[in-house]
C-alpha cells in the first residue's frame, strides 16, 4: 500500500513537471495554432541556467527561477520576431518543421557550449531533506515542481481571463482580424503568449534540476508526453492541459511500478488514442 | 508505348551519362556514401510524398517503416539466410500490413492531432524494439558477413556498385511516380487533399484513398529501409526509430517541394549534401554541424517555403507579375 | 468628413479598383451600393488600411489617412464592423463589448459607453452574459454593432450588415442604424441590399467592375432608371 502511495506521490511530482510543458504547449497551440517543438528545449535551457547558476553563484534552483524564467521569457520573444512570426504567414506544415529545426540549433548548440555530459547540481540547497509522514517519505525539493505547476496553472487562468492583455490574447486567437479591428495588436499578443510559454518552460526547468540529470537532449522525452498531455486535454485549453499532465504523470508511474517501460507507453498512447476518437478536440477542447 | 520525342530522348541520354559519370568523377569512397545516401533519402521523401503530400496528412511516425525495411532483411538473413532482393520485398508487404493496421487507427486524426499521434505510435514502436532482444534490443543488428557472395546478398566490396544499383531504384520509384501521379489515384488524392468534403461528395472515398496512400508510403519507405540496412551493415533503434529521423523524413519532402514528383529528390540531394558536409566538416566542434544544419533548413524553409522545387517558377511568375502590373494602369 | 478621392486598390499589385470617389458629410448615413464583386468592400477596407491604396488619396476630417493602422483610426474617431460579424465566439457578449473599448484604459468611460450602447440596444444588454456564438445572426449582427459602437466612433462603417438576414430582421438593424444616426454618429454603410439600404442613406453611391458609377440622394436614385434596372429589379 505504502509502496502504491509513494508511487501516486511521484506521479504528481511527475506529471507536474509534464503539466507545466504542456501548459505552454497549450497556449501557443491554442492562441497561434502553432505546434512548437521546442518547449522541451526551453526546458533543458531553464535547467542549464539554473545549474550555471547553482555552480557559479551558488544560488539555490528556486532563487534562479525568476532569472531562469526573465531569461527565458526574453529568448522567447526574440526567437518569435525573428523566427515563430515569419514562419506563421507560411503552411502550417513549414511552421512545424521550423520549430522542429529549432529546437535542434536549440540542442546542438547546448551541446556546443555545455557539452554532452550529464550534469548535476554541485552546490548544496536550501530545500533538503525529507518529510517523513509514515506512509509516504516526501522530499522536500520534490515538492517544488507541484507548487510551481500549480501556481503557473493559476497565474494563466487569471491572467488569461481576468486581465486586458491576457484577453486580448485570447481574442486574437479567436479570431485575428476582428481582433486588430478593435485596436489589439495581434502580432504583440502572439509574442507575449509565446514568450509566456517558454518563460514557463524555463521555470520547469529550474524546478527540475532538484532531482534530475541535466544533458541537451533532456526536453525530447518531456515535449512529446506534452504533446499526447495537449491533444488529450484539449488543445487551447490551460486548464486541460494542466489537468491532463498531472493525470499522465500519475498514470505514468503508477504503472511504471508494475509493468516495463515499453507496455506502459503503449498502454498511454492507447488511452490517448481512444480519448482522442471520442473527444476528437480533446477533454477540455474548444 | 508512348512516342519518345527526339529532344526527351536527348535529355534521357544526357542525364543517364551524368548518373553514370558522377561516380566515376568523384571516386572517393566518401563521395559515394555521400551519393548513396542521396539515394535513400530520395526514396525516403518519395514515399512519404504520398501520405504527407498527395494526401495531405502529415505524418511525423515514418520512421516505423524505414526501421521495419532494415530489420527485415536483417532478420531474414539471419534467421533464414534469406537473400536481401527477396527479403525486400518482403519487407514492403510487411510494413505495408502494418500501415494498414495504423492508418485504420490513426488516419481518421487530422493535423496536429494526427501528427502527435504518429509520433506516439513511432516512439511505442522505438521502445518495443528497444526491449524485444530477439531482434538485438538496444544493441541492434549487424549483417556483415565477408563469405557471404556479394552479388546474391547486397553486400559490395566497391562503394561503386551501391551507387548504381541504388540510383537504378531512386530511377525505377521516380519513373513509377510520374506514372502515378498521371492516374486517378493521384487525382483523386489531390482532390481529398484539397477539400476532403468536397470529394466525398463526389463519390470519392477518401478514407480508402488515404489508407493506400499510406500504405503505398510504407512500402517505399520500407524499401528505402532495406536498401539502408545493406549499405550500413549496421543499425539499431536509436540510429533509425528517433522522431529524429522521422521528422528528417518529412524535411526532406517539404524543403524539395511537397506534393511534387520531383521535389523530393532534390530535397534529398540539397539536404544530404549539406548534413554529410558538415558533419565531416565540422562535428570536431562538438556539435556545431547540426547547428548549421538546423539554421539553414530554418533559413530555408522560412524563406522558399514551396520547397526549393519552386524557385525556377517563381522567378518566371515574378517576371510575369511585373508585366501585368506595368499593363493594368492603362485601362 | 471622409473624403475618397480617385481611389484604386487591389490584391497583389492586381487592381480591383480602378478609380473610386466618394465624399461623407458630417451626420448623414451615406451608401455605397453594388452587386457582388464590384469592389464595395475592398474599397473599404483600402479605407481601413487593409488594402493598399495605389492610387489616388483618402482624407478624414483634411488629414490622410491612407495606410493607417486600425488602432490609429480608432483614436481618430474610425470603427468598422466587419462583413460576417467576426465576432469573439468563445467570449459573452459583455466581453465581445469591453473588447470592442480596448484602447480605453479609464474604467469609467468603458462603462459610460456600455451604458450607451445598452439604452440604444437594449436586445444586447438582454443577451450580455451568453457566449457571442449562441445567438441568432440578428443578434450576433447588432452586438457587433454594438462592439463597433464601443470604440465611440464619429464615424462608423457597417460591411454587409443585412447579409444573410430574414427581411424582417433587416428592418430591425436598419432601424437601429438610423438610431444610431440620431445620437450623432456619422455612417458608412456598404449593401448589396440596394432598396432597404437607398429608402435608409441620405447620400449613396453606386459602384460598379471597380469605378463609382453614379451618385446622388438616396431618393433620387430609388427613382433612377438605370438603378431600378440593375438592383431594384425594374
Amino acid at each position: 500500500m505504502t509502496v502504491f502511495l509513494q508511487g501516486v506521490y511521484e506521479g504528481i511530482i511527475n506529471g507536474s513537471i509534464l503539466a507545466l510543458i504542456a501548459m505552454g504547449i497549450a497556449l501557443v497551440w491554442g492562441v497561434m495554432n502553432i505546434l512548437s517543438f521546442s518547449q522541451g528545449e526551453f526546458l533543458m535551457l531553464g535547467m542549464f541556467v539554473s545549474y550555471y547558476a547553482n555552480r557559479y553563484l551558488g544560488l539555490d534552483p528556486i532563487v534562479a527561477m525568476p532569472l531562469s524564467a526573465g531569461a527565458l521569457f526574453l529568448l522567447g520573444i526574440v526567437i518569435y520576431k525573428l523566427i515563430i512570426s515569419r514562419a506563421l504567414r507560411g503552411p502550417i506544415l513549414s511552421q512545424r518543421l521550423i520549430t522542429f529545426a529549432l529546437s535542434m540549433v536549440l540542442v546542438y548548440s547546448a551541446q556546443m557550449f555545455f557539452g554532452a555530459e550529464y550534469k548535476q547540481l554541485v552546490n548544496p540547497v536550501i530545500f533538503s531533506g525529507t518529510i517523513d509522514l509514515g506512509f509516504i517519505t516526501i522530499a522536500k525539493q520534490k515538492l517544488v515542481p507541484f507548487i510551481l505547476a500549480l501556481l503557473v496553472a493559476g497565474l494563466l487562468f487569471l491572467f488569461l481571463n481576468r486581465t486586458r492583455m491576457g484577453k486580448a490574447i485570447q481574442a486574437t486567437s479567436m479570431d485575428r482580424y476582428a481582433a486588430g479591428l478593435v485596436g489589439i495588436n495581434p502580432d504583440r499578443s502572439y509574442t507575449i503568449a509565446f514568450a509566456m510559454a517558454s518563460a514557463v518552460a524555463g521555470a520547469a526547468g529550474c524546478a527540475l534540476t532538484y532531482y534530475y540529470y541535466m544533458f541537451p537532449n533532456v526536453g525530447a522525452t518531456f515535449q512529446l508526453w506534452g504533446f499526447i498531455a495537449v491533444a488529450m486535454g484539449g488543445f487551447g485549453s490551460v486548464t486541460g492541459a494542466f489537468l491532463s499532465g498531472l493525470v499522465m504523470g500519475l498514470a505514468d508511474t503508477l504503472t511504471g511500478l508494475y509493468v516495463n517501460t515499453a507496455i506502459k507507453y503503449i498502454g498511454v498512447c492507447v488511452v490517448f488514442l481512444v480519448t482522442v476518437s471520442f473527444r476528437p478536440k480533446g477533454i477540455f477542447g474548444k | 508505348m508512348k512516342k519518345l520525342s527526339y529532344k526527351k530522348l536527348l535529355l534521357c541520354a544526357g542525364i543517364l551519362v551524368i548518373l553514370i559519370v558522377l561516380p566515376l568523377i568523384f571516386n572517393t569512397a566518401f563521395s559515394h556514401h555521400i551519393m548513396t545516401m542521396m539515394c535513400i533519402w530520395a526514396l525516403l521523401g518519395m514515399g512519404w510524398n504520398f501520405i504527407g503530400g498527395y494526401a495531405g496528412q502529415i505524418s511525423n511516425g515514418h520512421a516505423i517503416y524505414y526501421a521495419f525495411g532494415a530489420y527485415t532483411n536483417a532478420m531474414l538473413l539471419q534467421w533464414f539466410n534469406l537473400s536481401p532482393w527477396i527479403a525486400m520485398w518482403i519487407g514492403c508487404l510487411l510494413s505495408a500490413g502494418i500501415a494498414f493496421l495504423i492508418g485504420k487507427g490513426l488516419l481518421r486524426f487530422r493535423g496536429h492531432v494526427f501528427a502527435i499521434a504518429t509520433m506516439a505510435v513511432a516512439e511505442c514502436v522505438r521502445l518495443i524494439f528497444i526491449n524485444t532482444k530477439a531482434i538485438g534490443g538496444a544493441t541492434g543488428v549487424y549483417i556483415f558477413n565477408a563469405e557471404l557472395d556479394p552479388a546474391l546478398y547486397m553486400q559490395f566490396t566497391d562503394t561503386k556498385t551501391y551507387v548504381y544499383l541504388y540510383m537504378a531504384f531512386v530511377v525505377a520509384v521516380l519513373l513509377f511516380v510520374r506514372w502515378l501521379n498521371t492516374t486517378k489515384f493521384c487525382y483523386y488524392l489531390r482532390a481529398i487533399n484539397g477539400n476532403e468534403t468536397a470529394a466525398e461528395s463526389a463519390g470519392i472515398n477518401a478514407a480508402n484513398y488515404k489508407l493506400w496512400a499510406y500504405m503505398l508510403s510504407a512500402a517505399i519507405v520500407s524499401l528505402a529501409g532495406s536498401l539502408y540496412m545493406q549499405f550500413m551493415r549496421y543499425t539499431d533503434p536509436s540510429m533509425i526509430l528517433t522522431s529524429n529521423i522521422s521528422m528528417m523524413i518529412v524535411l526532406v519532402t517539404v524543403m524539395g517541394g511537397v506534393g511534387t514528383v520531383y521535389g523530393p529528390l532534390i530535397g534529398a540531394i540539397v539536404l544530404t549534401y549539406i548534413s554529410e558536409y558538415t558533419r565531416v566538416y565540422l562535428s570536431h566542434y562538438n556539435g556545431l554541424d547540426m547547428v548549421i544544419y538546423g539554421v539553414l533548413v530554418i533559413l530555408i524553409v522560412l524563406f522558399i517555403p514551396d520547397g526549393l522545387i519552386s524557385i525556377p517558377g517563381r522567378i518566371r511568375k515574378h517576371r510575369e507579375h511585373k508585366a501585368a502590373v506595368k499593363e493594368a494602369p492603362a485601362k | 468628413m471622409l473624403k475618397v478621392e480617385h481611389v484604386q486598390t487591389g490584391y497583389d499589385g492586381v487592381p480591383v479598383v480602378h478609380d473610386a470617389s466618394l465624399q461623407v458629410n458630417q451626420g448623414t448615413i451615406v451608401a455605397l451600393v453594388g452587386s457582388n464583386g464590384s469592389g464595395k468592400t475592398s474599397l473599404l477596407r483600402a479605407i481601413t488600411g487593409t488594402l493598399p491604396v495605389m492610387r489616388g488619396n483618402i482624407t478624414y476630417k483634411g488629414q490622410s489617412i491612407v495606410g493607417m493602422k486600425s488602432y490609429k483610426l480608432l483614436d481618430m474617431g474610425i470603427s468598422m464592423v466587419p462583413e460576417g460579424r467576426h465576432l469573439f465566439g468563445k467570449m459573452s457578449v459583455r466581453d465581445n463589448l469591453m473588447m470592442g473599448a480596448y484602447t480605453v484604459r479609464d474604467k469609467a468611460e468603458i462603462e459610460k459607453r456600455l451604458r450607451f450602447v445598452f439604452q440604444l440596444l437594449p436586445r444586447v444588454e438582454e443577451r450580455q452574459k451568453q457566449q457571442a456564438d449562441t445567438l441568432s445572426g440578428g443578434e450576433q449582427q447588432m452586438v457587433a454593432i454594438a462592439r463597433g459602437l464601443m470604440a465611440s466612433p464619429e464615424l462608423l462603417i457597417l460591411d454587409e450588415p443585412s447579409l444573410g438576414l430574414m427581411p424582417k430582421l433587416v428592418t430591425e438593424i436598419f432601424e437601429f442604424i438610423r438610431r444610431i444616426k440620431d445620437a450623432g454618429v456619422t455612417i458608412i454603410i456598404v449593401e448589396q441590399n440596394a432598396m432597404a439600404t437607398l429608402e435608409m442613406s441620405d447620400y449613396a453611391y453606386v459602384m460598379q467592375n471597380g469605378e463609382t458609377i453614379l451618385e446622388g440622394t438616396g431618393q433620387d436614385l430609388l427613382a433612377d432608371e438605370q438603378v431600378k434596372k440593375a438592383y431594384l429589379g425594374g
